[in-house]
């Protein structure tokens, strides 16, 4: 008997085709976008979790706010010491220096983000290697400048990853460096550094440049602005207390803890960031996406009561030939339910497809999870159940005379 | 399901006492059958005529078990049936009765066979065996060719062979027709009629409703119904129950 509901519902959506489809539409629309959103969602924090393994969950960052800050809040040598010495369970510390420069290269010219660091900084930020190498402690000493970009530059610049000895110049301020690039490397660190950075800075560098202090000095022509570091802890539970005691040492340093110029930045801070941004705009999307479906829902409630109207006669003619009540109300609940399936089989496929142009688009990996894709059709089933009940009561119950009079 | 008890053979297919219908809207009663007895025996062929309001349709409604009676008592088959369950009814109805109205009433979204093969559906009979004796009916109503086809390509008379072809696929005791021609020209109206009198010398008891002085003449019994009562009643088959019915009728 369910076989012949299906096949009727079949016949009465194929006679209207436009009608249905624009029933369903409703339904593919808060379906797709549940799919979409919630597998969009999931890679973002797929990426976040990834640069979190790579980075080493201990690590944290000090940094300036640079639109208070003024040069007797520059770090220095002697507040390295001083940290390594009475903050406890801190492993190790490294200075970033920072400051823009034109970047001369085959492909031109860029404005570039220069960041200044001792041999430190790729063991506490645990940069990997993306294409040639990292630097060597000879590259810290070394006379001749040696530079290593990070992967988001290297590909804005060059288009390509594969850029080790590229020589570009470096000039700033009418001074000339020339120098060789070694390597690309990737971090969850350079993520966190660009938060900390001062937004015009941002929007004017087309690149990130790494460079040893000692070069980042001969380009210069003088001492580099410290004005971030990043920290190492013992351990995760131990970043809170490093970066607490590390602010209250430094701002008592510099004598301005009136300003409270620093600011502490961790790994696990700026996921938790992202997650809840994340779940916040998942949390909006999916309750807009119920919204269509429930007003997608009301669309179907409303066709099936039209079309019982239109099938008066039908049902009528099927009571007579020996329908019972049960037979009229399976039948109609059964239309509403493929309606709202076929609605949500469609959407889910749409919100695949969207979800990976999406994903091209922005270069995350497409996460398809199939509780969501459940969820979305699930949902539409219920939908339909729960809409076609009324309409299909209101064809049950009708008289089979006031239905076959109905001329 | 065809095969009765001897006792109930000679019982009349369709007996119906004292049947009263009042139709009710807001305050207005409309008494539209006032007592009416009928009684058919197996095999007849009965006319039941009267103008329009006379409450013919109503009777045929009742005895088609579209409708409940307000008083009275129906037994058909053998089976007191108006105080049978709506379930009971709609069994009833597709076991015992088949249909024929005057709009045709097929459905234009299916197909011929699926047409006539609609009751067998809800008889719960499979699909292979329902479109071999929808293939059968519509052989027999010499539509056989046209079984792929919708009912908006063929014409009135055709539609009203596929009609009669869905009544009978289920084998029903009783063929009710109400106004079957009422739509259709005059020759197709004719070839209806032999088909139902054809059917009918087959076994089939054909109750039709109709105005047309003419159709009327096809059958052998004709019942006169004016005003919700039976006035009169000319059954060249059986004597009795015409005299009978008759007498009650002009009450």
């Amino acid at each position: 008997m369910f076989r012949e509901f299906l096949l009727m519902a079949r016949g009465a959506l194929r006679a209207n085709k436009m009608r249905s489809f624009l029933t369903m539409l409703g339904i593919i629309v808060g379906v797709s976008a549940v799919v979409t959103i919630l597998s969009v969602g999931q890679g973002a924090r797929n990426l976040i979790m990834e640069q979190f393994d790579t980075v080493g969950t201990a690590s944290s960052m000090i940094f300036s706010r640079t639109n208070i800050f003024n040069s007797s809040d520059a770090f220095t040598e002697e507040d390295l010491k001083m940290l390594r010495s009475r903050v406890p369970n801190l492993i190790r510390v490294a200075p970033m220096a920072s400051d823009t420069a034109q970047m001369r290269t085959t492909r031109g010219e860029h404005t570039v983000f220069l960041f200044g660091i001792d041999e430190n900084y790729d063991r506490i930020t645990m940069s990997e290697t993306v294409s040639g190498r990292l630097f060597t402690p000879r590259d810290f000493d070394s006379s001749m400048a040696r530079i290593v970009l990070s992967a988001d530059s290297a590909a804005r610049i060059f288009n390509s990853y594969n850029v080790d000895g590229e020589v570009v110049t470096l000039i700033h301020g009418g001074r000339y460096l020339n120098a060789t690039v070694v390597g690309v490397s990737r971090s969850g660190f350079q993520k966190t550094m660009t938060q900390a950075m001062p937004e015009e800075m941002l929007q004017q560098a087309a690149a990130i440049v790494y460079i040893p202090l000692n070069s980042m000095r001969q380009l210069l022509g003088s001492e580099p602005i410290i004005i971030s570091l990043a920290l190492l802890a013992e351990d995760v539970s131990d970043i809170d207390s490093v970066n607490r005691r590390s602010l209250e040492l430094l701002h008592e340093r510099h004598k301005n803890a009136d300003r409270e110029p620093y600011r502490a930045m961790s790994l696990t801070d700026v996921m938790e960031q992202a997650n809840t941004i994340i779940n916040i705009v998942t949390i909006f999307i999916v309750a807009v996406a119920a919204i269509s479906l429930l007003v997608g829902g009301i669309g179907v409630m409303n066709i099936m009561l039209v079309s019982v109207v239109e099938r008066t006669r039908e049902i009528g003619l099927r009571k007579a030939l020996g329908a019972t009540r049960r037979d009229i109300l399976n039948q109609f609940i059964i239309e509403s339910v493929i309606l709202t399936t076929l609605g949500g089989l469609i959407g889910a496929i749409v919100g695949v497809v969207i979800a990976n142009v999406i994903m091209y688009l922005t270069g995350l990996k497409p996460v398809f999870t199939p509780g969501s894709f459940l969820l979305a059709v699930g949902f539409s089933v219920s939908v339909g159940l729960f809409f076609g009940i009324r309409p299909a009561m209101t064809a049950a119950s009708l008289n089979p005379i006031d239905a076959l009079r109905n001329e | 399901m065809m095969n009765y008890p001897s006792n109930t053979t000679v019982s009349p297919l369709v007996q119906l006492t004292d049947c009263v219908k009042v139709y009710r809207t807001g305050q207005v009663h409309l008494k539209a059958l006032k007592g009416v007895d009928l009684t058919v025996h197996r095999g007849e062929m009965t006319a039941i005529m009267g103008p329009s309001g006379s409450g013919k349709s109503t009777l045929m409604h009742i005895v088609g078990l579209l409708d409940e009676m307000d008083e009275g008592q129906y037994i058909l088959n053998g089976r007191e049936v108006q105080s049978l369950t709506d379930n009971e009814q709609a069994q009833a109805r597709n076991a015992e009765i088949g249909f024929v109205f005057q709009s045709f009433n097929l459905l234009q979204s299916a197909n011929l066979r699926d047409n006539v093969a609609l009751p067998l559906i809800y008889a719960g009979v499979p699909v292979a065996e329902r479109r071999k004796r929808a293939e059968a009916m519509l052989e027999r109503v010499g539509l056989l060719p046209w079984a792929e086809h919708r009912p908006g390509e063929i014409s009135g008379g055709q539609k009203q062979r596929v009609a009669i072809a869905r009544a009978m696929i289920n084998r029903p005791s009783l063929l009710l027709a109400d106004e079957p021609t009422g739509n259709l020209d005059s020759k197709s109206g004719r070839e209806i009629m032999e088909l139902f009198v054809e059917l009918n010398k087959m076994g089939t008891t054909v109750i039709l409703i109709t105005h047309d002085q003419e159709i009327a003449t096809y059958t052998r019994r004709i019942l006169m119904i004016v005003d919700g009562l039976v006035v009169s009643d000319s059954d060249g088959v059986n004597a009795n129950v015409g005299t009978d019915l008759s007498a009650e009728g002009t009450f």
